[in-house]
């Protein structure tokens, strides 16, 4: 960790393009303390013993809303955002984090799920219109598995997402699994947000026990905080790399288009059409080109990029877990999304990340009140109309 | 430690939201980018001129040090607080005002980071030409306090050049406005001039009328690799002797543009001894006839490689790696990172190719990881030395190094500063650059500041 903060010369040139510099404040400028380097430099604070944990420092780190644009920006290769976990995991370890994230460690630890409901609610509380559909491939031997994630197994407003991508498998004739209630949370939340490896650790464990023991090859998700867990940090925590493969749905449905697999017919979107590039699916992950390939392959649809777009997008407000921790920092970045949807007029945002969907929404809320007509889909939902499922 | 009725009087001066005695967040406003440390023992955030003096009548009234800080991103140590005191953070005053195309000017706050100047520009097709390496994260305030300048400052002069006037805030807190519309003034003596560059010793500049000009119609990028870098100094000197000024000259040698293909692999920059970038600008034929002239005059030096772009999204580009070199320094030497001392030398353009000749050799000598760039165009030279900060051997080496550095810029009748400042990490070098002058310069001091509570430490 030292080696790393040692590389920060403290040019501040993070502080540009950092949300939550002005989110805090907001939308004034900021305390240098909520931002990157103000974090850089607590963590230095923190590790050479000069300052304590406190509130302020608190508030600092963990509103960060792991976006990863100060890693885009840094001159000096800091890998901030790993610095930031690590300071929040000090801080939980010290017990200086709020009790809500605290909580949030022991629920997914005892309930293996962050919203602490029964597990047996995970696959009923979203697949109701597909239950036939969802109970002929629950726990079955397969070569891909859809993995759900716990904001679309359990949030209702979000059930269209695992609803659509399991009638797009099934429409495609994959030969696909679910884990149904032997999901676990993949523990992206708990890493977020400071929690202990080892618990995150039996979590991975719990997952790919599971997958490798329904003869699963290839994993697909539709939560880019589950997959980046899975193909990030489960190899470092497990120690060896996973046994089958983890895919976006987009980057699935990219090779279903490319091998003409897959039959996409006109759709009509309201409006012109924009994609929010998800921090950890692009800034962490990489992945820009996949989403938008789906999405210029579908005939009718007038996709308009963001002034800010691909690394350089900008956060809705749902990453780093900052709601868990100060719901209004994050409410606060969804409003000024909303400046750049405004913006692009687009009639239609679409993302590929269901705390996007969220953060998106909350966007949206404010333009509507204003008049503006503006709807939010999912990727897979859009494919899903694409391909005559209703 | 000041009393609490103090910082209830700081409080009601700015507003109890707007002061902290948190020690987190006193901490963070202790660095700059030098590696002097000062944590002051209250910070203050002013949002108008008013309140600024208010706080700056509390400091007088008590003593207390005060310290005017923009972004923080100075490499001196000038906008820190190592005798504690009240730090007057600038960065909530960001507003730009009166815009006045036709008489060339706009009032800025201090608070404003230079690049957003030039984006509110832009559209306008005007810009603020004193734009450092820093200009995503410089404030103006901060800029013209160090009088900085950067990469066109051959050919647009540096930050005072651009001042027609200021609102200081005094050391007994008197708010003080200076200058007038006019594009011309010599109405007395000129306080725009002693103001900038004091870096906050005698007073805050609270508001400035800036100059500014219309946007040059095409610009066109020239770049040209070197088998060595004495010679790629010998071809600035040519260049203006052949009757062609470029708005920058700047030059890379290998250890920088090692670092660049490094940090931002998609310039394509090629690894040579050295580099050197020309920017050139007017219309679209007089360019190209400037490129065409110049690329005589760097025939003849043997320079190869050469690369020419009109485009503005490839210049960005390429002037995004060079403004990135300097923070980017810490990718050089794997374990190895920036310090800034030594790194502001500027020397007569006839000495340049001796300059980077004995930076080389010093480079060798201490066998730390130094990069070498600057704006050579002007003189300007930037070694980078980076070292391993837990090696305590590499602290004192850096020292070594540095001091031999500014020993060398002195003996060719250059300075230890072209654009950075004096702050705290250079001050000793004052008094061998001017035994007589910087005698002069501590009456003023003392005429404005009796009690010394402008950042003190700071120059003096």
């Amino acid at each position: 960790m030292r080696a790393e903060l040692e590389k920060c010369v403290r040019c501040g040139q993070c502080r540009a393009r950092c949300p939550s510099l002005d989110a805090n404040a907001e939308g004034k400028p900021g305390w240098d303390v909520y931002g990157p380097r103000g974090r850089m430099m607590l963590a230095q604070g923190l590790v050479d013993g000069k300052i304590q944990p406190s509130k302020i420092v608190q508030d600092s780190i963990f509103t960060c809303f792991y976006c990863n644009q100060c890693v885009a920006t840094c001159p000096s290769l800091a890998n901030v955002t790993d610095i930031i976990l690590d300071a929040r995991k000090y801080l939980v370890e010290q017990s200086s984090a709020a009790p809500q994230v605290l909580q949030v460690h022991d629920t997914i630890a005892e309930t293996k799920n962050m919203f602490g409901l029964d597990q047996e609610d995970r696959i009923e509380l979203w697949s109701a219109d597909v239950s036939e559909l969802v109970e002929r491939h629950v726990g079955k031997h397969a070569p891909v598995l859809f993995f759900v994630g716990c904001q679309a197994s359990f949030k209702g407003g979000l059930a269209s997402i695992p609803v659509r991508m399991v009638q797009v498998l099934d429409k495609l004739g994959e030969d696909f699994t679910l884990l149904g209630e032997d999901e676990a949370c993949c523990g992206n939340p708990m890493d977020l947000t400071g929690g202990p490896d080892d618990k995150v650790k039996d979590l991975a464990e719990a997952n790919v026990n599971k997958i490798v023991e329904l003869g699963v090859k290839r994993v697909i998700f539709t939560c880019p905080g589950c997959y980046r867990i899975f193909k990030n940090v489960y190899p470092k925590l497990l120690g060896k790399p996973l046994p089958f493969t983890c895919l976006m749905a987009s980057e699935y449905l990219v090779e279903k288009i490319q091998s003409n697999a897959i039959d996409l017919q006109p759709v009509l979107m309201p409006g012109k059409v924009v994609y929010h590039d998800p921090c950890e699916l692009g800034r962490h992950m990489g992945i820009y080109n996949e989403p938008r390939d789906v999405l210029k392959s579908i005939p009718g649809i007038d996709l308009v990029e963001f002034k800010h777009n691909k690394e350089d997008c900008n956060c809705c407000g749902m990453g780093g877990g900052v709601a868990l921790h100060d719901g209004k920092v994050s409410d606060y970045q969804a409003r000024a999304k909303s400046a750049d949807i405004a913006e692009i007029g687009a009639g239609t945002v679409v993302t590929h990340c269901p705390a996007c969907f969220q953060g998106i929404e909350k966007a949206c809320d404010g333009l509507r009140t204003a008049g503006m007509d503006v709807k939010v889909f999912d990727l897979v939902e859009i494919v899903a109309k694409s391909l005559g499922i209703e | 430690m000041l009393s609490k009725d103090i910082i209830k009087e700081l409080e009601a001066a700015v507003g109890a939201g707007n002061c902290s005695t948190d020690d987190a967040v006193l901490y963070t406003y202790g660095f700059d980018v030098s590696d002097v440390f000062g944590k002051p023992d209250v910070v203050v955030r002013p949002g108008t001129v008013e309140e600024i003096a208010n706080c700056v009548k509390v400091c007088a009234k008590y003593k207390i040090p005060v310290i005017p800080r923009g972004a923080g991103s100075g490499a001196t140590g000038g906008a820190v607080a190592p005798t504690g005191g009240v730090m007057v953070d600038m960065t909530r005053m960001n507003k730009i005002h009166d815009l006045d195309l036709a008489n060339l000017q706009v009032t800025v706050q201090p608070g404003v980071v230079v690049d957003q100047l030039n984006q509110f520009l832009k559209p306008h097709k005007f810009f603020y030409p004193v734009i450092p390496g820093s200009d995503k994260m410089a404030t103006i305030g901060g800029v013209v306090a160090n009088d900085a300048s950067g990469m066109r400052a051959f050919k647009y002069g540096t930050a005072k050049d651009y001042l027609l006037g200021a609102t200081f805030v005094m050391a007994d807190g008197s708010i003080v406005p200076f200058g007038c519309k006019a594009l011309k003034n010599v109405a007395g003596l000129d306080l725009l001039r002693l103001f900038a560059g004091s870096e906050g010793t005698l007073g805050i500049m609270a508001e400035f009328r800036l100059k500014i000009l219309p946007l040059p119609p095409s610009r066109g990028i020239l770049i040209a690799y070197f088998d060595d870098l004495e010679t790629a100094g010998k071809a600035v000197i040519n260049t203006y002797q052949a009757g062609i000024v470029p708005s920058a000259i700047e030059v890379m040698d290998k250890s920088a543009l090692e670092v660049v293909r490094k940090f931002k692999p998609q310039t394509g920059v090629k690894i040579a001894e050295a580099m050197l970038l020309f920017e050139l600008e007017g219309d679209q034929d007089f360019v190209k006839s400037q490129t065409n002239r110049l690329c005589d005059v760097l025939d003849a030096l043997g320079s190869r490689d050469r690369e020419f772009s009109a485009d503005p999204k490839e210049a960005e580009k390429l002037w995004s790696a060079r403004s990135s070199v300097g923070a980017a320094t810490s990718v050089f030497k794997e374990g190895y990172s920036r310090v800034y001392e030594g790194e502001d030398i500027c020397v007569p353009l006839t000495e340049m190719p001796k300059t980077l000749q004995k930076l080389r050799e010093l480079r060798e000598k201490y066998r730390l990881g130094t990069v070498i760039f600057g704006h050579i165009g002007i003189g300007s030279v930037h070694p980078a030395i980076t070292i391993r900060k837990s090696e305590e051997k590499d602290w004192k080496a850096m020292k070594d190094l540095a001091a031999e550095i500014h020993a060398w810029a002195l003996s060719v009748g250059g300075t230890v500063t072209g654009e950075h400042g004096i702050g705290v990490a250079r001050k000793e070098f004052m008094g061998m650059m001017y035994p007589q002058a910087y005698e002069v310069m501590k009456k003023v001091k003392h005429a404005l500041d009796p009690d010394n509570i402008m950042n003190p430490g700071k120059i003096f």
